[in-house]
């Protein structure tokens, strides 16, 4: 059932990103901009532009471009950007590590501190802790990342000098010995203590911001399904078994409030990855979201377009191990 | 060979006999494995070359000046010095590369060595000879002689990018170029031309790039080596400092040379670190917070105002050569008489002092920096009364709608195209303003697209020259071969007079003549038939902590520092 169910996704997949990238390269081709200008700077002559244009095939008539790019899409080559001058499939090796990573940490910031904390305030419904954290539900949503960004650099960077404003390592620290391209984890890995301290250092303060916004959505899921579980007829059974008030709770009512929080914790990716762009700029974080805002602005039609691939394969990735997920935790959930 | 513990994986994963144990118990292992798969495609060759960072890490060696640590806002994307047309290029390539000559100072008409010792014109100035460094050396170690300078100048005029342009008004045969001797050049020019050693001290182009790089890394397609180039400089300067570190979106770093020909004093700073900080607020703090020593016009001019005040701080403002302007579309606007109403409508002092918080003064198209400025230029003041009465004498009618648009992002021209939607509103007529990319501007303004359906005001538009020459400010925006993607006159402006001034700017050898010109020229771009409204020079500004000394600015050196002159005071 789930090779089946996994084929069939992966089939999926396939016309999502065909129909993500006629999308984008339809509109990355309607918008007003000529990347040949860019490629030969603004004072260049008709002869230069066009020595470019031959060059990057942007003479060809659209579909012909369309056609030779998702060839050579399907070879991971995305051609070359228009902004960096580099291979894309080079950039997004360099820039997609350090998103991951932000990713990441804030993804498991989120999810560690959330469901503890919405089971928390379920359990201790109208206590203070139920008033905090219904306070990070309501502010996580409603602040902007963007200004929420620059508070936090402002406070702990600019203010209290507790941490550093951004950056994944200063110059002063080489990187670590590659092995994941994650700083923190081969940092780990070659038990290179200063490196791991100081990419986590760094690491802190953006993760955090990025993770304040998953971790109210995750925060709010479990407290609202922890309250619709409690009143349950079997968790009311288990307490009067005489079953301890922990177990009560995380194994029989929090097994079953996860449910919905799963499907929401998986499209949290997807969302942390839209608010590293705005996270990344403010932090200096050379991540893929820098580079998606940078590719816009000076019209990389290949750079637009790869990140845009990208992000949806991650995207449909993590619903499909949601999917995936739901049918060991929910044995009644049958796909066919 | 099947592996029996493997197939009852799959078997029990497919059949979903898996029960929550065995999930975790394997995505424990599924875990653990990432890295090492990781790992090892990591360590996997690479599939094909690909451009990697420049040079290894070098630690300082802390005796001089340390680290001397300037933000920018933007990256660079192209190393090649005879490929980049980008100041902020120029920022790498002054401190890694060398010119012949340099303004000297922050003079626009005087000139310092740099690779040659010393230079002089022949009487009619058709022909100048450099006379170069006898010690000096590119990075590599290799002499740079005179046929590496001839050689390198080669592959500027032939790799055929638009910055070679700079070099092509004087020299478009590299037989023009002559070896006396080992550490000697001549240029011959064919006629007299005054403005040769301006355009050798230009910061666009006329670097010395060491031929013996350019050999070793050329390929049958690329017989000059750009694709190198464009990421490259291991051995390619003869600079002060050495671009060992190239991190695209965070930083470049670069270290002393220390073979370079004109010595240390041992003050110098041992590394510049150049770190991107795309956002405005950041950049703010850290060169409050002493975590940067420099920053070049690369914060709002609210932020500056608010610095003013701290003492840890030095802000220089100076002018040079830029001058911001909003082409106004000649066809759309119909007479010269509409174009001069709405220069007339124009808000100036509400713009310098409301928008720019006085970080810009009022001139015409030609900044006081540059030769042929005219002190008495025709500058509008705003007068909505005869602005209306000239507008209105067009054919415009009250309640008219104009379109206006400026770069995205860019908060002083937010503000003033907001204030000019406020006049023009008062004379009862309505600016509709729209944001648009800086890549969507750009082609716009040097597209091909008919004026009819442009809109009728591009504003977030500046214009420097290359060198100290009006007629490098004025041709490439304002004369009739720069319309239609031939340079930036986006408005389809052509005046004929203009066109005759031009064609003996371009030739000429009197001072006195060129200064004479350049007054009528003024005189028709501003009042007679005015294309563009003229907002002013912007004033730079270079923010410094207060401990880093022996910076200046040049005019013509837009974002750059001389990092060589720089140190740090001992406290």
């Amino acid at each position: 059932m789930i090779l089946r169910l996994i084929v069939r996704r992966l089939f999926f997949l396939i016309f999502v990103l065909f129909g993500l990238s006629l999308m984008t390269f339809s509109l990355s081709r309607l918008v007003a901009g000529d990347p040949a200008r860019m490629i030969a700077g603004p004072r260049s002559s008709q002869a230069q532009l066009e020595v470019v244009r031959e060059r990057y095939g942007l003479n060809d008539p659209l579909p012909v471009q369309y056609v030779t790019y998702v060839t050579d899409a399907l070879r991971f080559d995305f051609g070359e950007s228009t902004a960096t001058r580099r291979p894309v499939s080079e950039d997004l090796k360099r820039y997609l590590p350090a998103t991951a990573e932000l990713g990441l940490a804030a993804f498991v910031l989120s999810t560690l501190v959330g469901v503890p904390l919405g089971v928390l305030s379920a359990v201790r419904r109208d206590t203070w802790i139920d008033h905090i954290s219904r306070f990070i539900s309501i502010s996580g949503l409603a602040l902007p990342v963007f200004w929420l960004a620059i508070m936090a650099q402002f406070i702990f960077f600019g203010k209290l000098q507790w941490l550093p404003d951004g950056e994944r390592l200063p110059q002063s620290v080489d990187p670590p010995t590659t092995i994941t391209s994650l700083y923190t984890v081969d940092g780990l890995l070659t038990a290179n203590w200063e490196v791991f301290g100081t990419a986590a250092k760094h690491l802190l303060l953006p993760a955090l911001v990025l993770a304040y916004g998953s971790l109210a959505v995750i925060t709010r899921m479990v407290r609202g399904g922890m309250l619709e579980v409690l009143n349950q007829d079997y968790v009311r059974t288990a307490r009067a078994k005489g079953l301890e008030h922990r177990v009560v709770i995380f194994r029989h009512a929090l097994k079953n409030a996860m449910l919905p929080t799963v499907t929401s914790i998986g499209l949290q990716i997807g969302l942390l990855l839209s608010g590293a762009f705005l996270v990344e700029l403010v932090f200096s974080w050379p991540g893929i979201g820098r580079y998606a805002v940078s590719a816009i602005e000076k019209i990389d039609y290949n750079g637009i377009m790869a990140t845009t691939l990208v992000i949806a394969a991650i995207f449909v990735m993590m619903n499909l191990v949601v999917d995936v997920l739901y049918l060991f935790l929910d044995p009644r959930i049958n796909y066919r | 060979m099947t592996n029996p513990r493997r197939a009852s994986f799959f078997a029990a994963a497919l059949s979903g006999r898996m029960d929550r144990r065995h999930v975790l118990a394997h995505g424990l292992k599924l875990g653990l494995a990432t890295p090492v798969i990781t790992a090892l495609m990591a360590n996997a060759p690479e599939a094909a070359a690909a451009p990697a960072p420049i040079g290894a890490r070098r630690s300082s060696n802390q005796e001089g000046s340390g680290t001397l640590t300037v933000i920018s806002g933007i990256d660079v994307a192209e190393l090649d010095p005879h490929y980049s047309y980008s100041s902020r290029a120029s920022l790498i390539f002054l401190g890694t590369y060398e010119m012949l000559i340099q303004y000297k100072g922050s003079a626009t008409d005087q000139y310092d060595p740099m690779l040659a010792l010393s230079w002089e014109g022949n009487p009619d100035g058709s022909s100048y000879t450099f006379s170069l460094a006898p010690n000096a050396t590119f990075h590599d170690g290799s002499p740079c002689d005179a046929q590496a300078v001839k050689d390198s100048f080669t592959r500027y005029l032939l790799l055929g990018a638009a910055v070679a342009d700079v070099l092509k008004r004087f020299v478009t045969d590299p037989e023009q170029m002559v070896v006396v001797d080992a550490t000697t050049i001549r240029f011959d020019l064919g006629r007299p031309q005054p403005l040769f050693l301006a355009a050798m001290a230009s910061e666009y182009g006329p670097f010395v790039v060491n031929p013996r790089v350019i050999e070793a890394n050329k390929t049958e397609e690329d017989p000059y080596a750009h694709e190198w180039m464009k990421f490259n400089a291991e051995g390619a300067g003869t600079g002060p400092y050495i671009l060992s570190e190239n991190l695209p979106g965070e930083r470049q770093v670069l270290t002393r040379f220390e073979g370079y020909h004109g010595g240390f004093t041992g003050a110098e700073f041992d590394e510049v670190v150049i770190r991107i900080v795309p956002e405005n607020a950041t950049r703010r703090l850290l060169i409050e917070q002493g975590e940067a020593d420099a920053l070049t016009f690369d914060l709002t001019p609210d932020d500056v105002a608010a610095m003013q005040d701290n003492s840890d701080l030095q802000i220089l403002t100076y002018d040079t050569t830029r001058v911001n302007w909003i082409i106004m579309n000649v066809p759309r606007l119909v007479s010269k008489e509409v174009r001069l109403g709405f220069s007339l409508a124009y808000p100036y002092s509400e713009t310098i002092d409301g928008a720019y918080k006085g970080l810009m003064k009022r001139s015409g198209p030609l900044p006081d920096t540059v030769r042929g400025y005219d002190p008495a230029v025709y500058l509008p003041q705003t007068d909505l009364v005869r602005a209306k009465e000239l507008i209105l004498s067009g054919g415009f009618a009250e309640g008219d709608t104009f379109e206006y648009i400026f770069t995205a992002g860019d908060e002083p021209e937010r503000t003033a195209a907001q204030l000019f939607q406020a006049n023009l509103a008062e004379m009862g007529f309505t600016l509709e303003i729209a944001e648009v990319e800086g890549g969507q501007q750009e082609e716009l303004i040097y597209g091909d697209m008919p004026a009819e359906e442009q809109p009728h005001f591009i504003g977030s538009w500046a214009w420097w020259p290359d060198y100290n020459d009006p007629y490098n400010q004025f041709y490439p925006n304002f004369t009739e071969a720069a319309q239609d993607g031939g340079g930036s006159n986006a408005g389809d402006w052509v005046n004929p007079r203009f066109e005759e001034i031009m064609v003996e700017a371009a030739t000429y050898t009197d001072e006195a003549r060129l200064v004479e010109l350049m007054k009528e020229a003024q005189n028709i771009l501003t009042e007679q038939d005015p294309p563009c409204i003229y907002q002013g020079q912007p004033t730079y500004y270079t923010i410094l902590r207060s401990d880093i000394q022996g910076y200046f600015n040049n005019p013509l050196y837009l974002s750059s520092y001389p990092f060589y002159k720089m140190s740090r005071a001992v406290s």
